[in-house]
């Protein structure tokens, strides 16, 4: 586990001593390949031999942080591929300047390395200053092409994201008390597993106080409304690669935050808020999203706001509960993560070829770029929740838990919902695909082995999913839904 | 009476303090007036956390104050002082609610706080049980600051205003946590004042002004 923190900052250090934009393209592809492996290897150890901890409950690595290093670390690697060819090389449709190029690379990798370090923190102060530390990077990231709306977008997200998680370390210094009270000042106080195992005892009244704040907290961070304003901004004005992490990778590092939350809190006997508060911010987000997806004119913010209903969906799993909804929940972030990191990067060289984001201007990609919009069709079909793709499978288990769990009422809103953002994604997307080209299309982004490899690995995982789960997957993602459900 | 009694009436009016403190800097119209109060209203943290290690005889939390002092009253007040001569920031406060709103919703934001926790504090391990409420107060009014407020600067203001609620939750309630959290803050803030201080220039750069009233372009 201390293998996979070691890998960015040694890519850091090797950027510093890189001289030309070969050698840095280099660093970045080495350091992707080689985070994506020490990552699986992570994953393996922990399916075989259980949870793994270090330095006395510092770190901790369970299931259930197995399973979103899984995500991370695939959006990781195909975002730092896809940017080699998006940014890195000389005819790169954003050429960047050396100084600038080791700029990016490095908070990439520092980026990727706060996010390993909110999946592996056992204390709670230490995954909210990881998370905190995303926050700082990730802002940087957005801001820069270095443009105004780049800037507002991206001051906007610190500021906004800052004041979220505010509340969040409020909230940890609330969770703080209630086990001083019940197990007396210690070290050891703050611990995600000390505080499981104390979870029965604690004082109800100061956990739902402690909670409220948690969930306005990280939620605000994981995109959930009605603070989502940060993210469309943040998402469109990001470079793409970029936009990918944050959509793919972030928004599930803060819902992570919030499910080791939720297990904390179900022990309690009686304590049914953590359900309420993901049922509320699920529906909000879910609705909100879904009426603006049909305004929307610029590709990346279609995408965005998917992603914040992919979010409500992914809370209302959660507040169905019992074994089948958390275990739909647990899939639909790895469906959403891997298909919307996969738009975003076809996305993003749909954009190169037609020299705009305007949906109104893309039209006819599938006669005009048959290999790229046959792979956005696809990739498209999957997050509007279409059969045999992987998010109809895992939509259609938190839905069948919403039935099945005493509250069919959400769940008939759910359904509402996503008839909503069915027909919404799917009249921008036949836009795009058939309707009649406005003007002629430039050359797309040249598909090298490395932007193939990044796109192809994601664009597997949103359509094989649909279709089977390997066992080895099988097991990590029940294996995570006990970490939650006890 | 006693010096623990009097400490403890004294905290009582430094918590009060603190409280009156956040809601004055909803009601000003200029900027510097703001972050003088923000300097008084650390002070009164400073202030508060003394007492609580002279009550408790606790060495590590007179570092914690000495450390707010230095910190919240010394550095950032005048950290934020310069930025704002540097950058010639105009010296009114934009609004998007009316100072006078913002008072009202002070006074509604106080009213939720008492609502929300003070039905737990009468259990808490503090000596002031009116505390946890005030410090839930400052933290509500700080995110209105943040959100109702046009100019970056103030909003970096609203953020360090929350802060002080969360440092104030910090002393009272988990003495011993106090100095990690004290930590943890100034580690972010400095983090913090690093990127919006590039963050400020280069808006400056682009924008002519550092406001983000154009931040409403981008909604929607």
């Amino acid at each position: 586990m201390l293998l996979v923190l070691l890998v960015p900052p040694v890519g850091v250090a090797l950027l510093g001593a890189a001289r030309t934009r070969a050698q840095l393209n280099g660093v970045a592809a080495g350091a992707a390949v080689l985070s994506l492996a020490v990552v699986l290897l992570l994953i393996a150890q922990v399916l075989g031999q259980g949870p793994v901890a270090f330095a006395s409950g510092l770190l901790y690595v369970d299931a259930l942080s197995a399973l979103v290093f899984l995500i991370v670390g695939l959006v990781g690697f195909s975002a730092l591929l896809y940017s080699i060819d998006y940014m890195g090389r000389d005819g790169s449709p954003h050429p960047t300047p050396v100084p600038r190029l080791r700029r990016y690379y490095a908070f990439v990798l520092l980026f990727l390395l706060t996010m390993y370090l909110v999946l592996e923190a056992d204390n709670l102060g230490l995954l909210w200053i990881a998370l905190e530390a995303t926050t700082l990077v990730s802002a940087l990231l957005v801001a820069h092409y270095g443009t105004r709306r780049a800037q507002e977008a991206s001051w906007k997200y610190l500021i906004l994201c800052s004041a979220g998680l505010a509340f969040a370390l409020f909230g940890t210094l609330l969770l703080y008390l209630a086990s001083v009270r019940t197990l007396g000042a210690s070290a050891s106080g703050l611990d995600w597993t000390t505080l499981l195992a104390a979870a029965p005892r604690l004082d109800p009244g100061l956990v739902r106080l402690a909670l409220i704040f948690l969930f306005v907290g990280y939620g605000t961070k994981a995109g959930l409304a009605p603070l989502h304003t940060w993210l469309p901004d943040a998402h469109s004005e990001a470079p793409t690669p970029v936009s990918a992490l944050l959509s793919g990778a972030l928004l599930n590092c803060a819902m992570y935050a919030l499910i080791r939350i939720d297990a904390l809190t179900r022990p309690l006997p009686g304590f049914d808020l953590n359900s309420a508060l993901f049922l509320v911010f699920g529906l909000l987000s879910v609705f909100l999203a879904a009426l603006f997806l049909y305004t929307q004119r610029d590709l990346k913010r279609l995408l965005a706001y998917s992603s914040v209903e992919n979010m409500g969906i992914i809370s209302l799993g959660l507040a169905f509960g019992g074994a089948i909804g958390v275990f739909g929940s647990l899939l639909q972030m790895l469906n959403h993560a891997t298909t919307k990191a996969a738009l975003f990067l076809l996305g993003g060289s749909l954009a190169v070829a037609a020299g705009t984001k305007d949906l109104e201007k893309i039209q006819g990609t599938l006669a005009a770029l048959p290999a790229t919009g046959l792979l956005l069709l696809v990739s498209g079909l999957a997050i509007a929740g279409v059969p045999p793709f992987s998010l109809f499978s895992s939509e259609f288990l938190i839905v069948s838990a919403g039935f099945s769990g005493g509250d069919p009422v959400a769940a008939t809103l759910l359904l509402t919902a996503l008839g909503l953002v069915f027909g919404g994604l799917l009249i921008q997307l036949l836009r795009v695909l058939l309707g009649a080209p406005h003007h002629p299309f430039g050359p797309p982004l040249r598909a090298t082995v490395g932007l193939s490899l990044a796109v192809g690995v994601l664009v597997a995982f949103a359509v094989g999913l649909g279709l089977v789960l390997p066992d080895p997957l099988l097991l990590l993602l029940r294996a995570a839904a006990r970490v939650v459900t006890g | 009476m006693t010096g623990s009694a009097l400490a403890l009436q004294a905290l009582d009016l430094t918590g009060a303090a603190v409280l009156v403190l956040a809601w004055i800097g909803l009601i000003h119209r200029r900027i510097e007036p703001l972050v003088a109060t923000y300097a008084v209203q650390s002070a009164a943290i400073g202030l508060t956390a003394g007492l609580v290690a002279y009550l408790y005889d606790a060495p590590e939390i007179y570092l914690l104050a000495a450390l707010t002092v230095a910190v919240n009253v010394g550095i950032l007040p005048a950290v934020l002082r310069r930025v704002i001569r540097s950058l010639d920031i105009g010296r009114t406060i934009d609004t998007y609610v009316s100072v006078r709103r913002s008072a009202l919703a002070g006074l509604g934001l106080l009213l939720v706080s008492v609502l929300v926790a003070g039905p737990v504090a009468p259990y808490a391990e503090v000596p002031s049980a009116g505390l946890l409420s005030i410090s839930v107060a400052v933290l509500l009014i700080g995110f209105f600051l943040v959100v109702s407020r046009r100019k970056a600067i103030t909003q970096v203001v609203g953020l360090l205003v929350m802060n002080n609620g969360i440092l104030l939750a910090g002393i009272a309630l988990t003495y011993g946590l106090g100095i990690l959290v004290e930590l943890g803050l100034a580690a972010n803030l400095l983090v913090l004042a690093i990127v919006a201080r590039i963050f400020l220039s280069r808006m400056k750069e682009s924008f002519d002004h550092v406001d983000v009233d154009a931040l409403r372009t981008l909604e929607g």
